[in-house]
């Protein structure tokens, strides 16, 4: 399975992940948005020069409340799967330990699109062993719904 | 004010109908003084009613002297249900719908109808005075999931009632119960039971003794939204047969990994349904990386009192947007982020966490004398 992933990793990573990540400050409106207790839809998000950027800066953030970088990582899942970046930021959150809430965000949300959990299911497979019960779980809850 | 006969012009349609007489199919009695019932200061009465032709049932109930109460309503048809009127024995309204459905301010949630179990605590406020011994009527709806006037419908209708004049301390009990596998995550049982000190440490101010017990449930992690009902939550309630408040702790809530807890309604009921429960993701407090800091634990202590809150009736003072507020006297109607962020940032019931910096954010430790009026008078509150 890892040798597998080896080679579709570079297929989805076109170059560094987070290069020309944008920087982030603490009155950021899309910080704020994802603040709320009671999160509202991603659509409605704050507009942005680069919402899928500022997504992923974001979520690889430390930021608080801890349900801040997992909004974001389920916002750019489901706002911009189809991004030619996306896969490059969101696979190393299934491999690296620190990092697999936003793993789960990412599978969670897609869940409800077929052709990004196709590419992403492997990864979830294959996380650490902390992670892939969680992961298979909801993989496995998925295929049980009809 | 008696019971005015213009129907209730529901948010989707038009008017449908005149009222009707109801038509109340039996009227039982618990909640005695006998083994494991509730004590005598706290009774509880069943019945069943149904709904006329055009959606609307009168429910009857006679209130004593110092009691306050809690009608919780729930349909047979898994639609919509809710409260149009509260009637004194006088005949005075109480409690209108037209009041509060389509306003800018928050007194509970009954008046919009709910799906599937709605919950009326009455009174909320102090102005809301102290219920009148005698004979009180509900008069509520029953609607399909339109929000069209649904008749011919059995509503099963549960009244508790205290007995209770301190407002200003009570005590409270709690289950926690941890979903399958939960326990079995690194770290979190630790955080959780920190989190639950401060939770009692919070609600100790306002004069209210939380004690909490720790239970497991047969529970799927991935929790659907809390208005959705889960069969167990019914069942473990009813096992314990002590009207508690049932705090789940699971991996996710309604599918999602951020959403970080939900209270089944405000407020929610305090007998054993389906929906009787507080939600609380455990991921989405410990983060990205899964573990808990000092600071997330904090915000996690403070989830539990704000979704217990919730449960007990409080709304947000303000909502975010700032054009709608709860209805209490004592919390300020601020219109814009930053007089909100000043005067209502360290309340408990704020509707985000204020914070000074990405990763430092105010405690929200702070209530209105309104708002602790609100929690002591909730009818699972002695």
């Amino acid at each position: 399975m890892l040798s597998t992933l080896s080679l579709l990793l570079p297929l989805f990573g076109p170059g560094p992940a987070w290069a020309d990540e944008p920087v982030l400050t603490n009155d950021n409106p899309v910080i704020h948005a994802l603040r709320a207790r009671d999160p509202a839809p991603c659509a409605a998000l704050p507009a942005d020069p680069d919402l899928a950027a500022t997504l992923h800066a974001i979520a690889v953030t430390d930021i608080a409340p801890a349900w801040v970088p997992l909004r974001a990582a389920g916002c750019l899942t489901e706002l911009f799967p189809a991004d030619p970046r996306f896969i490059g930021w969101v696979t190393p959150w299934f491999t690296d330990e620190d990092f697999g809430g936003l793993g789960l965000a990412v599978l969670t949300t897609s869940l409800a699109n077929p052709e990004t959990r196709t590419v992403l299911e492997p990864f979830a497979r294959a996380a650490p062993e902390r992670w892939r019960a969680l992961y298979t779980r909801r993989l496995d809850a998925a295929d049980a719904t009809p | 004010m008696a019971r005015v006969t213009t129907p209730r012009p529901l948010l989707l349609i038009t008017l449908m109908g005149l009222l009707a007489g109801c038509k109340h199919a039996g009227t039982h009695h618990n909640g005695d003084d006998t083994g494991d019932n509730p004590p005598e200061t706290f009774r509880v009465e069943t019945q069943t009613v149904t709904s006329n032709n055009h959606g609307l049932f009168d429910v009857d109930f006679e209130v004593r002297e110092g009691e306050r109460v809690q009608i919780v309503l729930s349909d047979h048809k898994n639609g919509i249900v809710g409260t149009e009127q509260l009637i004194d024995p006088d005949g005075n309204t109480a409690l209108d719908w037209e009041d509060w459905a389509g306003g800018h301010h928050s007194l509970t949630e009954a008046v919009y109808g709910a799906e599937h179990v709605s919950t009326l605590n009455w009174p909320i406020r102090a102005q809301d005075g102290v219920m009148k011994p005698g004979i009180w009527t509900l008069a509520g709806d029953t609607l399909d999931r339109t929000y069209n006037y649904d008749g011919k419908t059995d509503v099963d209708v549960t009244i508790a009632y205290r007995k209770d004049d301190a407002l200003d301390s009570g005590s409270v009990h709690a289950i926690l119960a941890y979903c399958t596998g939960v326990r079995d995550q690194d770290g979190v049982v630790d955080a959780i039971e920190r989190g639950v000190a401060y939770w009692q440490e919070l609600y100790a101010k306002w004069g209210v003794d939380l004690t909490v017990e720790y239970a497991d449930i047969d529970v799927d992690p991935a929790l659907p939204d809390t208005y959705e009902g889960v069969a167990e939550y019914q069942t473990l309630l009813a096992e314990h047969a002590d009207y508690s408040l049932l705090m789940v702790v699971g991996d996710l809530i309604a599918g999602d990994a951020y959403v970080y807890g939900e209270a089944a309604a405000i407020p929610g009921p305090i007998v054993p349904t389906e929906i009787s429960a507080v939600e609380i993701s455990w991921i989405a407090h410990a983060g990205a990386n899964g573990k808990f800091s000092d600071g997330e634990i904090g915000i996690l202590g403070e989830t539990m009192a704000h979704e217990t809150g919730h449960y007990l009736g409080m709304f947000h003072p303000v909502e975010d947007g700032w054009q709608n507020w709860d209805a209490v006297e004592d919390t300020n109607d601020c219109t814009d982020m930053g007089s909100c962020e000043e005067k209502l940032g360290t309340n408990l019931m704020f509707p985000y966490p204020v914070c000074t910096s990405m990763t430092d954010c105010e405690a929200q430790d702070q209530l209105t004398d309104g708002q602790v009026g609100i929690m002591q008078r909730y009818v699972g509150v002695d």
